[in-house]
């Protein structure tokens, strides 16, 4: 075998090989929040003293109050404070009670290292069933420090507005020679700034970011539910890529929690799943 | 000169093909290849997402070069001694049967190289990339790079006729 044959065997004995696209993507995107989530835990506190309160103004999902800070601030009408995560050990237990009759295997419930969030799979009649349910982070968290102006940057060279196409266009940019990409960094990370303190700017950019609930932008979407607590759930089917067609269900609640949860069969239903993910084993009770 | 950047997602979509071929080669199963690729694109995800960074201008050599260091650094999968080509993927039956025959040759062939030896072939033969890259990628000498080349070459022609 010589380097000719060699390079052509390698590509030939990998054709045909057929990933799960939409599964990886939605994993990778997972992991990838849950890295920046830990990464800005830890020097978070400096930006919120700067920044300041944001308001929401999905219809509906507006807890009340101030919010966005810190997302315990709020809680859903009839709470008597802010709620938190139940424990491990809760989860599992109040699962056994919430899933429909069947039979449950493998299951896995796993807290965030930060306690932010917890992570459940489980297989549920031979289905590969997926949940998790975390505390979305404030919107300070997102908006990191520009720093000084970089000498030279001509703000007016970009797109003006601090709205959500501004900041996509800009983010979409980039920039081949060191002083434009610091300048394009610069000016993009201004705007992103003043993006987090305004509420209209934070909920069409931030808010479906950060949670993937379409619902918050698109209310009238199809399957999306506003609950009678404000909260807004997301119920469907996704393609996921070599395994068929997987049920999900998404939950934003008015207190800033996500509940997901997915299932790669027909165990479950996306009603099913909704009626999961909307249930009360999520917190401390 | 300023140009677009394709979102993550549209990204990771197009990639994933490329990505999964090279991670299955150097991880020998389709369920390490899958957790390779993912967390390869979460890095990839964390770094379009760093807005103070400077923009990425090439996603997918970052991409490729952080599915290789993830590939070597990795602690969780077995040492360098160790061959983690233990499972034909399942899914072979259904795959085309020449492709598969092949895989099924390549694998026995990979199976008894060191993890960096099957990193440099990778590099080198699927990706064609150049030895002074793979050089610098791995943290070895050009000379190095040559040497395990050749090296790897033989003993998968070795096996390959046994």
């Amino acid at each position: 075998m010589n380097e000719h044959e060699m390079t052509d065997v390698l590509a030939r004995s990998a054709d045909r090989l057929e990933p799960d696209v939409a599964t990886i993507v939605a994993a990778a995107t997972r992991r990838g929040r849950r890295s920046i989530r830990r990464r800005r835990i830890g020097g978070a506190a400096a930006v919120v003293a700067l920044v300041g309160v944001v308001t929401a103004t999905v219809p509906g999902w507006d807890g009340g109050g101030d919010r966005g800070v810190d997302s315990t601030t709020t809680q859903p009408s009839g709470s008597a404070g802010p709620r938190k995560l139940a424990a491990s050990d809760a989860i599992r237990a109040g699962l056994a009670d919430a899933l429909p009759d069947g039979d449950v295997t493998d299951l896995k419930v796993t807290a965030y290292e930060d306690g932010g969030g917890v992570d459940v799979s489980l297989r549920f009649n031979g289905d590969r069933v997926e949940l998790e349910a975390e505390r979305s982070l404030p919107p300070a968290y997102f908006a990191e420090d520009p720093g000084p102006r970089p000498q030279g940057c001509d703000e007016s060279a970009f797109p003006e507005g601090h709205g959500v196409a501004t900041i996509e266009a800009l983010r979409n940019m980039t920039a081949h020679d060191g002083q434009s990409a610091r300048c394009l960094n610069w000016v993009s990370a201004s705007r992103e700034r003043e993006c987090v303190t305004d509420a209209d700017c934070w909920d069409r950019y931030y808010a479906e970011f950060l949670s993937g609930n379409p619902c918050l932008r698109t209310p009238d979407l199809t399957g999306c539910t506003q609950l009678p607590d404000g909260s807004w759930l997301h119920t469907g089917t996704r393609d996921a890529a070599g395994q068929g067609t997987a049920s999900t269900a998404d939950l934003s609640t008015v207190d800033r929690f996500q509940v997901r949860a997915e299932d790669f069969g027909s165990a479950l239903s996306p009603d099913q799943l909704g009626e999961l993910v909307a249930s009360d084993i999520w917190f401390e009770r | 000169m300023i140009e677009p950047v394709p979102p993550f997602e549209e990204f990771a979509r197009a990639r994933i093909p490329h990505l999964y071929r090279s991670a299955w080669l150097l991880t020998g199963s389709r369920e390490e290849a899958e957790d390779l690729v993912q967390d390869t694109l979460a890095k990839v995800y964390v770094r379009m997402h760093k807005r103070l960074a400077p923009r990425l201008e090439n996603p997918a050599a970052y991409a490729h070069t952080a599915l290789t260091r993830t590939f070597l650094s990795s602690r969780r999968k077995r040492s360098s001694t160790e061959t983690p080509y233990a499972d034909l993927p399942e899914g072979a039956a259904a795959d085309h049967a020449e492709a598969a025959d092949l895989r099924l040759s390549l694998r026995h062939a990979l199976a008894g190289l060191p993890r960096v030896d099957r990193a440099v072939v990778v590099l080198r033969y699927l990706e064609d990339r150049p030895v002074d890259e793979v050089a610098r990628l791995l943290d070895l000498s050009p000379g190095a790079v040559r040497n395990r080349s050749m090296r790897a070459l033989a003993r998968m022609r070795e096996r390959s006729t046994r």
